[in-house]
């Protein structure tokens, strides 16, 4: 049943590419104001590229969070899934892959145009796309208790917007921390370990929390 | 059949949403190759009373038993294989009959019936025609029939194959709970239970 969901979000992901192309769109744009707001000083850009890419990195995803479960709770999916004994943690699990597969791998895959903006050096690249590629995992296994917790209500957007946003600085701290260490060619490990031991942390967490969100969101259908 | 269907039955139970009783309490035994019918007004609670027995929601009131012992609602569908027809029919959009019947059945779609109509996406049908599919997804291997207003939106032919469908469940020992303010299948109705809006006593 996971693997058979799986390759359903895939295969919605392939019918309807326009999701994914708005999302990297819009993480283009936001990295792009930057330098227009503050002006052509290559130097200050180079100070803040880390801190551009990330916050780029959060807006961008923080919109995708709201598809996570919205729809298979308002088809009926989630009832059919407790109604067949499929366990909801593991549905939210892979629904929590998928997305990353979906909507996190694009925005990776968008970097070297990012490179290209910001004049980052191609060697860094690859660690670069390790750090943001964890950074998002965390960020989506985030993204998932709030779009759980925030099922059926009104404006679930912004209400989760909220909840995500306080959460996510200490990824985001730790994220901008180590990727401006690998840009400047500095020891990047221990931000790095940080930001690896949030996202397990999550991983943990997660699913678990989820799980009950769901269990709730669909009693109270 | 899985196996020998266990005694599945309610006690006391009142359909209750939102903190709010609905109705009256209802004790009811649906043993194997019956047929249940619940009637009652629009709002009379026959959907939530559905969605205790399928063990969506715990009840406030009242308890579901299984094999003569309590079942709490986490167990229901653990303990019974359960075929759901609901107000919304778990399809998506973007997804063709075929896909959909693969996904919420879990079998192939060699157990679907040939139709080129089924390798379009579900969105282009009509209600009537996604009701026909949601028809198709009943399962007579299962041990309980859930079916909530099953015949809201079908013409005279797909009332028929539905009235075959359930006969033909309850010849192999099934057991049917249906809500429902239409006819449906009347002559081979065991049991109907009237929901009553419950009142608080003064």
């Amino acid at each position: 049943m996971i693997r058979q969901i799986f390759t359903r979000d895939i295969r919605l992901a392939m019918r309807r590419p326009g999701d994914v192309i708005s999302t990297v769109g819009f993480f283009l744009m936001i990295a792009t104001l930057f330098p227009l707001a503050i002006g052509p000083d290559s130097k200050m850009l180079a100070l803040m590229t880390s801190s551009i890419l990330w916050i780029a990195v959060l807006l961008a995803s923080l919109p995708s969070f709201d598809r996570l479960f919205v729809d298979d709770y308002h088809t009926g999916f989630l009832d059919r899934l407790v109604i067949g004994n499929v366990a909801l943690w593991e549905y939210a699990l892979v629904r929590i892959i998928s997305h990353f597969c979906i909507m996190g791998l694009p925005l990776i895959a968008a970097l070297p145009i990012m490179a290209l903006f910001f004049a980052i050096s191609l060697s860094a690249l690859p660690l670069l796309a390790l750090i943001i590629a964890v950074g998002l995992c965390a960020l989506t296994l985030l993204g998932a208790i709030a779009a759980s917790l925030t099922l059926g209500a009104r404006r679930a957007s912004l209400l989760s917007a909220i909840l995500i946003l306080p959460l996510a600085f200490p990824i985001v701290i730790f994220g901008t921390l180590a990727s401006q260490a690998v840009l400047e060619g500095q020891d990047y490990s221990a931000h790095f370990a940080l930001l690896g031991a949030s996202c397990l942390i999550l991983l943990v967490v997660s699913p678990a929390a989820t799980f009950y969100a769901l269990r709730f969101a669909i009693e109270e259908r | 059949m899985t196996q020998k269907t266990p005694l599945f039955s309610c006690q006391a139970l009142h359909a209750c949403r939102d903190d709010v009783l609905l109705t009256t309490a209802v004790t009811a035994d649906f043993p194997s190759a019956s047929y249940t019918q619940l009637r009652g007004r629009n709002g009379s609670g026959k959907s939530t009373f559905l969605r205790h027995l399928a063990g969506l929601l715990p009840p406030r009131s009242g308890t579901i038993m299984i094999g003569g012992k309590i079942a709490k609602p986490a167990e229901i569908p653990q303990q019974l294989s359960i075929s759901y027809l609901g107000h919304d029919d778990a399809m998506h959009g973007d997804l063709t009959g075929y896909e959909n019947f693969e996904l919420l059945t879990r079998q192939s779609r060699i157990s679907l019936v040939q139709s080129d109509l089924y390798d379009r996406p579900v969105s282009t049908y009509s209600a009537g025609q996604r009701q026909k599919l949601t028809l198709h997804m009943l399962d007579d291997a299962h041990d309980i029939w859930l079916l909530d207003e099953p015949s809201a939106s079908l013409d005279e032919a797909n009332l028929t194959y539905l009235e075959e469908r359930i006969a033909g469940y309850l010849a192999c020992g099934g057991i049917v709970i249906a809500a429902t303010h239409l006819p449906l299948a009347q002559s081979l109705i065991t049991q109907t239970i009237m929901l009553e809006p419950y009142e608080a006593r003064p």
